[in-house]
């Protein structure tokens, strides 16, 4: 009788990728035989050493030898690990491997000046952790992701405290532009580790070869390099993503099924390696790119810290009597401000640690919903999508307000199909966390009830025991109201006197975007997944919506499983209501409002790149292509002064605070800029552009055309301009970005 | 040793598309219809007109893509679920089982399983037109008739016309050579025949070979058609016969002369006089024989080609039948769905001659608010299908259709100069390697707008050429996922 083809595992051929990637950490290293002798890591560490101090007197040689040098031991890098790989190759040597090529590489192209720092990188690339000094393969593995994820904190964490260190000291003059760029350059060097580990892991496995791992993210790097320029600031960028679309690739690689029939294998089978290890690195990185902020505060945080400088019970009545937003995040900046100060990172520290929480949170929930690979991609998508990103660098309440939807989310699934108290109990909490930091979040929640609602009704359609399932929402719901409640006068409090507010938060939106037109909607919905830009670029971004109708295509045959049409309801209905109620208040349809809708997106788009089924090649392109484009748009969205979120507040008033002196009148406008002239120029006398007269030597006039949201605003603002300009001479004007600073006498 | 899919008990649906859509498809319907309106009546506005000839073509793409798609709207609405009946007498059945030129692999299963109906008068013929001495040892083998004949002539149609005029019992049931029936077939089929008007009733074409690449896709087409459409024709009484999984009054066949042979879509064309004579056809959704999809893109070619040709080609027959208007509207439908690769000649040309020439049919002042009015009803129509299919509908179905665009034009074109149609036999076992030489209309075109995307881009970065680049790479990547089995080079 042939046999069947679900009668594995004996009929499972020796070495097949999932046999082989399964055994990897479950086999003795005597008896794998590709597996090298437990390696003297000592030796293996010190054995890289003379090329460091090699390193170090590259500075003596013209730049033809430093590039032949560079050239040579690229050559015997790859020799050496390509060909010792069954001998005594360590992720140690892969992780100098590319480290040196990489040290060499920047000497070459920049000189001598940065040569020290090419011996010190290169020891800090291939620190191992003080450990044994015989491993297993399988410690081996498990001690290097380690060491990937403390050194790497540990590095970001020394750069973000001493920024000054390696920029001017370590590294001399020339890398004073790169700046904060060398947090990421940091978080490179982590993902190199990861890399090594990968590639390692994969090389039997997986058939993924090493040398051409190894020649593919040299040969980028350069490309990368000369395509950028070889500035500083490129070689940095160039490393990270190189490094990273390996990485990208590499775990896609791992975390890839094999062909359909193994997949019907217990899930764990499917697994080289505890995706737990790529999530710390993700998680990592995510701190490293939201400690990456070096934008000033804008209004509606100066606003938040104007608040929680006040008496915490004035504070509360202010929100109640003047405000529209529920008090949770307030009263978390308020114990952080009374604690760390106001500085801009104190202010911003709850969003960041929100927004890095967030990543193992996504992966915990793709996990649950759909399956580990579509966790770490959702996790992966989540450290660098631009948006998340963007607010979880803002001292306002959207990072705590997606950490706890997405905790909803989680809860919420978990307790129907575990069906425990704990999470029906948590999702109750943690819904009402939601609507206790955002009154939006109410549109999630209704998403989520509907989605109970509907399974309720299919239960009881097939015949099943509806009891469990309504107990525990009526449990859930039980505690939403009790710690609703407190909430609820609060709420009511405000909406009467809401009429008198000019709004919710302070418009953001370009001029050119005004009005619920068809590019608006779009704009809203590029920026919600690739981030903020430029007015031009979103433009051909937003003609490009044809591609949307192939994503539509794509979904045709998918999403059959119930869970994902409770992301679908998480990410669709707050669209759908907000844009109903813009159609009667415009500035409703507004990313910030609906940005609960964005991890549900990430879960969904996580589960349908990583799918049961679907090919490697089609996956890890996917993948690839989704994750560089967001690395693309986050990089855009961070660095270039054309983003139109970017107010440079801190350059302008600084430059006023330089420069008025007592007996200047300092004038701005719109007149909710009050708090963030306070913020950063509180000693200086300021009050709004209004029409009266003017005493004073000179006159700083301070304005944003582009906070001013309504064409008629604009035009009075210009009209006040004009005339604190008639009978003046203007001395100066300056120009950050998106704020004017005229000086008149 | 390979398992044969169709003896795998393994993941076998008990009916296509249990899903009963026709419910939620009404309640989609209302919306459809606001959407479609909505659409339509701002493109046909005289403001929109642009280039005029480009308008003309795009309102013509647009306007038979809206009748196909009210079609299936209606067609969904309309299906029935019919209750099951049981067979209350026991009259003989013969089993006809044409082959040409399967080997013998392929035909044995079904042989066998044929021999073990559950009936308590069977009779099985093989109907060899390949005259090969191993198909008579096989039928010998398992006891049944082997039916052979000097020519060939009529093709399928006539080998089955032959072994009809060798046969005798008051029902025949058809199944092609790669169709392996299931031991209930003749139970689940031959209650509804019991009504004397009933001319044949028509069960699914499973394909159980359809894990991946050109099977999957083909099956997914299938299970859209054999799900929500056929049950919609049934509920009009217009369901047509398909060629297998079949099970014939003779008296029926015998009225109408038994199966036309001067058609290649003779299962189409018999359909098509019997109703035209007043028979009753049923659809009853049950799968009750698993077969073979096609597995490489030459087969499918060949299969998509010969459906395509015999039924673009009876366009004028159904014309002039006496037919009952929903039956006769549910036929051109059918029909008419081999022209829809007009229409994407049309949208892809679109793209093209914008960014070669600046023309567009759209009044460039109010291009801007296409989407508006286009979007809701693309993704109404869209969502419906995936409702109505239960999701079985995918994305490479679509693909694969689009990708094959080329094959509607060549039988419409075909079908024009008066060609005479041969049958040419589906291969049921793929083939190995790239196909590259049968998708080589599709490579042109994918060159064509990829030279038009190049060449757009070079001159222009503008949001109005980009637009039209989104849709030229829209196109050009539904084309490389339809074309990919053939390119990939693996099997099926």
């Amino acid at each position: 009788m042939p046999p069947s083809p679900d009668s594995e595992p004996a009929l499972e051929p020796p070495g097949s990728a999932v046999t082989t990637a399964t055994s990897i950490l479950e086999r003795p290293a005597a008896h794998d035989p590709w597996a090298p002798a437990p390696p003297d890591r000592l030796s293996a560490y010190i054995r890289w050493i003379p090329l460091g101090i090699a390193a170090a007197f590259v500075h003596l040689l013209s730049a033809w030898a430093l590039i032949a040098l560079a050239v040579a031991c690229a050559v015997f890098l790859f020799v050496r690990v390509v060909h010792s790989r069954r001998t005594s190759s360590t992720p140690v040597d892969w992780a100098a491997c590319l480290a040196a090529a990489d040290v060499l590489i920047a000497t070459a192209l920049l000189g001598r000046a940065v040569a020290p720092f090419a011996a010190v990188w290169l020891v800090v690339q291939t620190l191992p952790l003080p450990a044994r000094v015989k491993l297993d393969r399988a410690q081996r593995l498990l001690e290097h992701r380690l060491a990937a994820v403390v050194v790497g904190a540990a590095v970001t964490v020394l750069l973000f405290a001493f920024p000054a260190i390696p920029g001017r000291v370590l590294l001399g003059p020339r890398y004073t532009d790169a700046g904060w760029l060398l947090l990421v350059y940091a978080a490179a060097t982590v993902l190199r580790r990861v890399v090594a580990a990968a590639a390692e892991e994969l090389s039997p496995a997986k058939g993924v070869r090493p040398r051409t791992v190894v020649i593919g993210m040299l040969l980028a790097h350069v490309g990368c390099v000369l395509g950028f320029g070889p500035s500083p600031v490129s070689i940095v960028v160039a490393g990270f993503l190189v490094t990273f679309a390996t990485v990208a690739v590499l775990s896609l690689r791992l975390l890839t099924p094999g062909p359909v029939t193994q997949q019907l294998k217990p899930p764990q089978n499917l697994w080289g390696l505890p995706p737990v290890n790529v999530v710390a690195g993700l998680t990592v990185i995510a701190l490293a790119v939201r400690l990456l902020v070096d934008r000033g505060l804008w209004v509606d945080e100066a606003i938040s810290i104007a608040q929680v400088k006040l008496p915490f019970a004035q504070m509360i009545d202010q929100l109640r009597n003047e405000d529209i937003h529920p008090p949770l995040y307030l009263s978390m900046l308020w114990g952080m401000v009374r604690a760390f100060g106001t500085s801009p990172i104190a202010v911003r520290l709850p969003s960041i640690v929100a927004g890095t929480l967030l990543i193992p949170l996504l992966y915990v929930t793709g996990r649950d919903i759909y399956d580990r690979r579509a966790g770490v991609m959702a996790a992966a998508l989540g450290t660098f999508a631009p948006l998340l990103v963007w607010y979880s660098q803002e001292a306002r309440m959207y990072a705590l307000l997606l950490l706890f939807a997405v905790a909803a989310l989680w809860f919420q699934v978990r307790a129907v199909r575990n069906g425990r108290r704990l999470d029906w109990i948590a999702f109750g909490v943690c819904s009402a966390a939601m609507l206790w930091t955002h009154y939006f979040a109410v549109l999630q929640l209704v998403a989520q009830v509907g989605a109970l609602a509907v399974l309720a009704v299919r239960r009881r359609r097939e015949g099943e025991s509806l009891r469990p399932l309504l107990d525990g929402w009526a449990l859930s719901m039980a505690v939403l109201l009790v710690l609703l409640a407190p909430l609820a006068p609060f709420f009511r409090h405000q909406l009467a006197f809401s009429d008198q507010l000019s709004g919710l938060d302070v418009p953001a939106r370009n001029p050119e975007l005004q009005g619920l037109s068809i590019y608006a909607i779009l704009a809203n919905l590029v920026w919600a997944l690739w981030g903020y830009h430029s007015e031009g670029l979103m433009r051909q971004i937003v003609a490009l919506w044809p591609l949307c109708m192939l994503f539509v295509l794509f979904l045709l045959g998918r999403g059959r499983a119930r869970v994902t049409w409770l992301l679908a309801g998480a990410m669709f209905v707050p669209l759908i209501v907000l844009f109903v109620a813009s159609l009667r208040l415009r500035d409703l349809f507004e990313v910030r409002y609906f940005i609960t809708a964005v991890p549900a997106a990430l879960l969904l788009i996580a589960h349908f790149v990583t799918r049961p089924g679907s090919r490697r090649f089609a996956t890890g392109a996917a993948a690839t292509v989704l994750l560089l484009s967001f690395g693309v748009g986050l990089v855009d969205q961070q660095v270039s002064p054309s983003n139109p979120r970017r107010y440079d507040f801190e350059g302008a008033l600084t430059y006023v605070r330089d420069n008025a002196k007592p007996g200047d009148v300092v004038l701005y406008a719109p007149r909710y800029l009050e708090k963030v002239v306070e913020y950063y120029a509180p000693d200086v006398k300021a009050r709004p552009l209004i029409r009266g007269p003017i005493h004073g030597n000179r006159t700083f006039v301070l304005s944003s055309m582009e906070l001013t949201d309504q064409v008629e605003s604009r035009s009075r603002v210009q009209l006040l301009i004009n005339q604190t300009a008639s009978g003046r001479h203007q001395i100066a004007e300056v120009r950050r970005d998106r704020i004017h600073v005229q000086v008149f006498r | 040793m390979k398992v044969d899919p169709r003896l795998a008990e393994a993941d076998r649906p008990a009916v296509i598309n249990g899903v009963d859509a026709s419910r939620r498809v009404r309640a989609l319907l209302l919306v459809n219809i606001a959407l479609a309106a909505w659409y339509f009546l701002w493109l046909l506005h005289p403001d929109r007109v642009g280039h005029p000839v480009l308008y003309g073509l795009l309102v013509g793409a647009e306007i038979f893509n809206l009748v196909q798609a009210a079609g299936f709207w209606w067609t969904c609405v309309a299906a029935r679920d019919r209750p099951r009946r049981a067979p209350t007498q026991s009259l003989a059945v013969d089993v006809l089982i044409p082959t040409y030129n399967e080997p013998p692999d392929v035909v044995e299963p079904t042989l066998a399983a044929a021999c073990r109906l559950r009936w308590p008068e069977v009779r099985v013929a093989l109907l060899d037109d390949g005259g090969r001495p191993e198909m008579g040892a096989l039928a010998a083998r398992y006891g049944a008739a082997y039916i052979t004949r000097e020519s060939n002539a009529g093709a399928k149609a006539g080998n089955i016309n032959n072994a009809l005029s060798l046969t005798y019992a008051p029902y025949v049931a058809v199944l092609d050579c790669d169709h392996v029936p299931d031991e209930r077939f003749l139970e689940a089929t031959l209650g509804p025949l019991e009504d004397e008007d009933v001319a044949f009733v028509q069960t699914p074409q499973y394909y159980a070979n359809a894990d991946r690449g050109v099977a999957a896709a083909s099956w997914a087409q299938q299970a859209l058609f054999f799900g929500p459409i056929a049950r919609g024709k049934d509920g009009l009484d217009a369901m047509f016969c398909c060629g297998t999984n079949v099970v014939f009054r003779r008296a029926a066949l015998e009225a109408v002369g038994g199966f036309p042979q001067e058609s290649v879509t003779e299962d189409f064309e018999l359909s098509l006089r019997l109703h035209e004579a007043g028979w009753r056809t049923v659809y009853v959704p049950d799968v009750l024989a698993r077969g073979l999809a096609p597995e490489d893109m030459g087969s499918y070619v060949t299969q998509q080609f010969r459906w395509a040709r015999g039924c673009v080609s009876s366009i004028p027959r159904i014309l002039r039948a006496r037919l009952p208007m929903r039956v006769r509207v549910q036929y051109l439908l059918s029909s008419m769905f081999f022209m829809s690769g007009w229409t994407l000649v049309v949208y892809m040309a679109m793209p093209v001659i914008r960014l070669l020439t600046g023309d567009q049919p759209i009044e460039a002042t109010t291009a801007n608010t296409f989407l508006l009015h286009f979007a809701p009803y693309f993704l109404a129509a869209i969502s419906t299908v995936a409702v109505a299919g239960g999701g079985a509908y995918t994305f490479e179905a679509f693909a694969l259709v689009a990708a094959t665009w080329w094959i509607h034009v060549a039988a419409c074109v075909a079908a024009l100069l008066g060609r005479a149609g041969r049958f040419k036999v589906t291969p049921k076992q793929g083939a190995a390697g790239r196909q590259t030489a049968v998708m080589l209309p599709t490579l042109v075109t994918i060159g064509i707008l990829l030279t038009a995307v190049l060449w757009g881009l070079e001159r222009d970065h503008g949001p109005a050429t980009l637009n039209n680049v989104g849709f030229a790479a829209l196109h050009i990547a539904v084309l490389l996922r339809g074309a990919w089995p053939a390119l990939e080079g693996e099997r099926g």
